[in-house]
């Protein structure tokens, strides 16, 4: 009766893990699920706030200012892309004059081995 | 690094220049010969003549247009673009006549600036005889066009090559 019942309780310790592990994988499946239902809430809610009318007139409200003070001073935006275009250029022109330095270095270094090897040759 | 310009930039910014002239000239020939075509049976034979002598010209057109950037700037646009100019024994851009010789003798005997290899202060043969040098300019150099400070020497230094510092 004693091995029976030990055995009975095993099975039952057993089960219960068994039990467990599945209650833990339904957890996480529930998780995905609610976090992929999360995802598109957040989605549809703000494309709900993003194209009503009030949002839509705040923006372009915002977008005529900017405009405005764009055509007002437009130094500001061509002093930008003027900045840019100059740095762009600038890091093109540095790369092209990198290289060919370290051409010359090459060269200078090759023909330096012409030479003395030539020197050490007529030397002996 | 080398304050004077060694084979390679100098070659890439003499092709680059090369390029520029050579689609100039061949946009100016070819506008040439099409208008000369309209004008009639002459013209046409104007045209033959100029597109015959367009590739013997070349190197005169090449020549013409290196002096004429060293000695208005101190460089052409190809030696801008990698950072180099042609400067003589003061440090200033070649005078008319250096800048002819260097020009012409670059333009029909590219091979005397092969000597630039085994000289210290990297000077090709028409270097010696124009009494130039090319030298590296800085940024800040090229902001403001000013002159170099490295002097080049006009007597014979071949041999002694290696790393000369700037003066």
């Amino acid at each position: 009766m004693r091995i029976p019942g030990l055995l009975q309780w095993g099975d039952v310790a057993i089960g219960a893990i068994s039990r467990a592990a599945e209650a833990l994988a339904d957890q996480k499946e529930l998780a995905e699920r609610g976090a992929a239902s999360r995802t598109r809430l957040m989605d549809s809610l703000i494309t709900a706030i993003a194209t009503s009318p009030l949002v839509e007139r705040v923006v372009e409200i915002q977008l005529d200012r900017v405009l405005e003070l764009l055509e007002r001073e437009p130094e500001r935006i061509r002093a930008l892309v003027r900045g840019q275009r100059d740095n762009m250029v600038g890091e093109v022109v540095g790369r092209v004059r990198a290289g060919a330095a370290a051409g010359d270095d090459a060269v200078d270094r090759l023909t330096l081995r012409w030479t003395r090897n030539g020197n050490t040759e007529t030397a002996t | 690094m080398n304050p004077y310009a060694g084979l390679v930039s100098r070659s890439a910014a003499y092709v680059l220049d090369a390029l520029i002239v050579a689609v100039m000239a061949g946009v100016a020939t070819l506008t040439f010969a099409l208008v000369a075509s309209v004008l009639g049976s002459e013209g046409r034979e104007l045209a033959r003549i100029v597109l015959s002598s367009f590739l013997v010209f070349l190197p005169t057109l090449m020549a013409l247009y290196c002096s004429g950037f060293w000695i208005l700037a101190g460089r052409t646009p190809g030696q801008f673009v990698f950072g180099l100019r042609v400067v003589n024994r003061d440090g200033r851009p070649p005078r008319l006549v250096a800048g002819l010789i260097r020009g012409l003798l670059l333009a029909y005997l590219p091979i005397v600036a092969l000597w630039l290899l085994f000289d210290r202060r990297h000077q090709g043969l028409h270097d010696k005889l124009a009494r130039t040098t090319v030298v590296r300019s800085s940024p800040r150099e090229d902001e403001a066009s000013g002159t170099s400070h490295i002097a080049p020497s006009s007597g014979a230094d071949h041999g002694s090559r290696g790393r000369v510092p700037t003066t």
